[in-house]
C-alpha cells in the first residue's frame, strides 16, 4: 500500500509534466549566438526575449517590410539605411502622408547597450520603441491592431512567428520582441579604432592627436560624455548649448521637470562619419562644425551641461579641431555598414 | 487492486481540484465581478447626452479604463487578488464581464484595485493580455499607459458651442487606489460582485470638473497635473460595489 502511494507521488506529477509537453508541440527556436566584439561590455538581453536565430530573422524581415505601414509604403529602413549606420541622410524624415517629422533620424547601432531610445528617451526599452515609429501619424501612421491583423492574414508570416516564438498567432509582443532581437544584433565593433585598440593596425599621428584631445579634459573634453572603449556615450540626456532658449524642449517633454528643458540623449560616435546631419534636429553637416560648436559655438542657459558651462571657449585650435575629427573618423566600421546579415 | 486504482484516481482528483493558491482546504467558491458604468443610477450608454455637474451637456464616443490587481479583502485583512489587469471598454461588453476566480470560504469586507496600471507594468510595452499596446490604452512616444481614457464632445458653457473633449488621464503620479466597503459571505458557494462607476461623480465627487476650457488634458504637461490630483481624488468615490451570494447547489 505504501509503495503504492509513494509510486503515485511520482506519477501525478508526471502526468502533468507530460501534459505540459503536449501543448508544446513545436520545436524550440534555435539560440542565436551573439559575437560581442573585444573591447565591448557584455550585452544585457532581457530574459524573456533570448535571441534565436528564427527570432532575429523575422525581425530582419519586419524592418524591411512595408506591411507596417499604413498603406504598405514605408518600413523601418525607408529611414533607417544601412549605408549611413541605419540613419537617414536628410535633416528630418518624412512620413507616409508627406509630413516632415522635427528631428533627425537616430542610427541603430549598438542598441544593445542602451536602455532609454528617441532622441528624448521617451521609450523604455528596445521592445517598446518599435511601436512608436509604427503608430506615429507623422511616420509610418499604423494602428497596432491593423499591423496584427495583416501579419496573421499572411501566407507566410504565421509560420516564421510560429517557428520563432512558438504560436503561429501573431501578437504585438511578438512582432516588438523580433524587431528588437533584430536590432541587438546591429553590433559595430571593427572600425579602425577598434583595429587600434587591439593592437591591428597604427593611427596616423594626426588620429593619435585628435584621440589625445578628445580625452584631453582642458581641450577637447569630449570623453566626458562620449564615454571611450565601447559604445562611445554615457547615453545620459544633456543639454549642449545648441540654443539659449530651445524649440524643441527634448526630455522635458517626458519627464516634465524643468531641468530637462533641451536636454537630448548623447549620441553613439560610432560610424559619426556616416550619419550626418547631426545633433537632435540634424542642424549641422559636417563633423567640423560640431567640433566647433563645443569649442566656441554653444550657448548658456540655466540648463547647460557643467561641462560645457566650465569649459573655456576657444580652448581649442582650427588644427586641433581638424585632429579630433580625424579621429572621428576612425570610427567607421565599412564591415558593419556592408554586413549581408543586417540586409 | 480496484479499490487501490479508485483510491489512486479520488487523490488524482483531489489534487487536480485542489485550490491554486493554496490558500486553504474548502475551496470550491467561486466569483466573479461584473462592471457597469453609470449615470447616476442610470446605465451609461455611448453617445448619449448627459448633464454633468457644472452643468455642461455632453457625450462621450469612447470609454475605456484599467483596473489592476483586483482583491478581496477578508475580516482579518487578508488579500485575495482576483485579477492582475482588466481593460474596461464600454464598446466591448465581455470586458464588462471578468472572469470566474476560485476563492477560500470566508467573509470578505472590502473590494480593492487600483484605477490604472501599477508602476511595475506601466514602463514597459512589451506585454500580452489587456496590456496588450494593441488595444491603443499606451503613448507609444513615451512608455507608459493611459489609465482612463474619454473622448467625446460637450457644449461649452461661454460660448454655447459643441466642442471636442479629450481625456488621456495616466503616469505614475495617477494611479488612484480604490477600497470599496463589501458584505461578502461564502461557503461552498458562487457569489457575482457588481461593480459600479458613475461617469458623474467622477466629475464632481469631492473636485467639480468643468469641461469648459478644460477639455484637453493628455498627461504630458505641468497643467495638466491639477487635473491629475483632481480626478485621482475623484476616482474612489465614483466607484462602488455590491455582492450577491448564490445558494449552494
Amino acid at each position: 500500500m505504501k509503495k503504492i502511494i509513494v509510486a503515485f507521488i511520482f506519477i501525478v506529477p508526471l502526468l502533468f509534466v507530460a501534459c505540459n509537453k503536449c501543448e508544446d508541440d513545436a520545436p524550440a527556436a534555435t539560440p542565436y549566438s551573439l559575437v560581442i566584439p573585444e573591447g565591448l561590455p557584455p550585452m544585457n538581453i532581457p530574459s524573456n526575449n533570448p535571441l534565436t536565430v528564427e527570432g532575429v530573422a523575422l525581425g530582419k524581415r519586419l524592418f524591411y517590410d512595408p506591411i507596417l505601414s499604413a498603406n504598405n509604403t514605408q518600413s523601418c529602413a525607408s529611414c533607417h539605411i544601412q549605408e549611413t549606420g541605419f540613419s537617414e541622410t536628410t535633416q528630418y524624415s518624412t512620413g507616409i502622408d508627406g509630413i516632415e517629422g522635427n528631428r533627425n533620424a537616430m542610427p541603430l547601432i549598438n542598441l544593445g547597450w542602451q536602455t532609454k531610445f528617441f532622441w528624448d528617451g521617451g521609450a523604455n526599452g528596445l521592445e517598446s520603441q518599435v511601436i512608436g515609429p509604427i503608430t506615429n501619424p507623422i511616420e509610418m501612421h499604423e494602428t497596432l491592431a491593423n499591423v496584427v491583423a495583416k501579419l496573421n492574414a499572411d501566407s507566410e508570416y504565421p509560420d516564421l512567428f510560429k517557428a520563432a516564438f512558438g504560436s503561429a498567432e501573431v501578437t504585438s509582443q511578438n512582432i516588438m520582441r523580433a524587431i528588437a532581437q533584430f536590432e541587438r544584433t546591429l553590433i559595430s565593433g571593427n572600425s579602425k579604432y577598434d583595429q587600434y585598440m587591439r593592437g591591428e593596425v597604427f593611427f596616423t599621428s594626426q588620429e593619435l592627436n585628435g584621440k589625445a584631445i578628445f580625452e584631453d579634459m582642458d581641450k577637447g573634453d569630449c570623453v566626458h560624455c562620449h564615454s571611450m572603449g565601447s559604445t562611445f556615450s554615457d547615453f545620459e540626456f544633456r543639454n549642449t548649448g545648441l540654443d539659449s532658449i530651445s524649440a524643441d524642449e527634448g526630455r522635458y517633454r517626458i519627464t516634465l521637470n524643468q531641468g530637462d528643458v533641451g536636454r537630448f540623449k548623447t549620441p553613439s560616435l560610432r560610424n559619426v562619419e556616416l550619419t550626418a546631419p547631426y545633433m537632435h534636429d540634424g542642424r549641422f553637416q559636417t563633423l567640423l562644425e560640431c567640433v566647433q560648436h563645443y569649442n566656441t559655438g554653444f550657448h548658456y542657459s540655466a540648463n547647460l551641461d557643467p561641462n560645457l558651462y566650465f569649459a573655456v571657449k576657444g580652448r581649442m585650435t582650427q588644427q586641433e579641431m581638424e585632429d579630433v575629427v580625424a579621429f572621428l573618423k576612425t570610427l567607421t566600421d565599412m564591415e558593419f555598414v556592408n554586413n549581408p546579415a543586417f540586409h | 487492486m480496484k479499490q487501490l486504482a479508485l483510491l489512486v484516481l479520488s487523490v488524482c482528483t483531489v489534487a487536480i481540484s485542489s485550490c491554486r493558491k493554496d490558500l486553504g482546504t474548502k475551496c470550491k467558491s467561486y466569483t466573479r465581478v461584473t462592471v457597469s458604468n453609470l449615470i447616476g443610477t442610470e446605465e451609461f450608454h455611448l453617445d448619449s447626452t448627459y448633464t454633468n455637474a457644472a452643468g455642461e451637456a455632453y457625450h462621450a464616443y469612447l470609454l475605456k479604463y484599467y483596473v489592476s490587481h483586483m482583491a478581496l479583502v477578508n475580516e482579518n485583512g487578508e488579500r485575495v487578488e482576483l485579477y492582475a489587469h482588466e481593460l474596461i471598454d464600454q464598446s466591448v461588453p465581455s470586458s464588462l464581464e471578468l472572469g470566474d476566480v476560485e476563492i477560500p470560504d470566508g467573509h470578505y469586507t472590502a473590494l480593492e484595485f487600483n484605477l490604472g496600471v501599477d508602476s511595475l507594468h506601466n514602463h514597459s510595452g512589451d506585454q500580452a493580455g489587456d496590456l496588450d499596446p494593441m488595444y491603443g490604452m499606451i503613448w507609444t512616444w513615451n512608455t507608459g499607459y493611459i489609465f482612463f481614457k474619454h473622448e467625446g464632445y460637450f457644449t461649452s458653457s461661454t460660448s454655447g458651442t459643441e466642442q471636442p473633449l479629450i481625456y488621456h488621464y495616466g503616469t505614475d503620479r495617477a494611479l488612484a487606489p480604490v477600497s470599496l466597503p463589501l458584505n461578502l459571505h461564502v461557503d461552498n458557494n458562487s457569489s457575482v460582485i457588481q461593480l459600479q462607476f458613475d461617469l458623474n461623480k467622477l466629475y464632481s465627487n469631492p473636485n467639480t470638473v468643468a469641461f469648459t476650457g478644460n477639455n484637453n488634458h493628455q498627461s504630458i504637461s505641468t497643467q495638466d497635473i491639477p487635473w491629475i490630483n483632481a480626478l485621482r481624488a475623484n476616482f474612489p468615490n465614483a466607484f462602488s460595489a455590491n455582492a450577491f451570494v448564490f445558494l449552494s447547489e
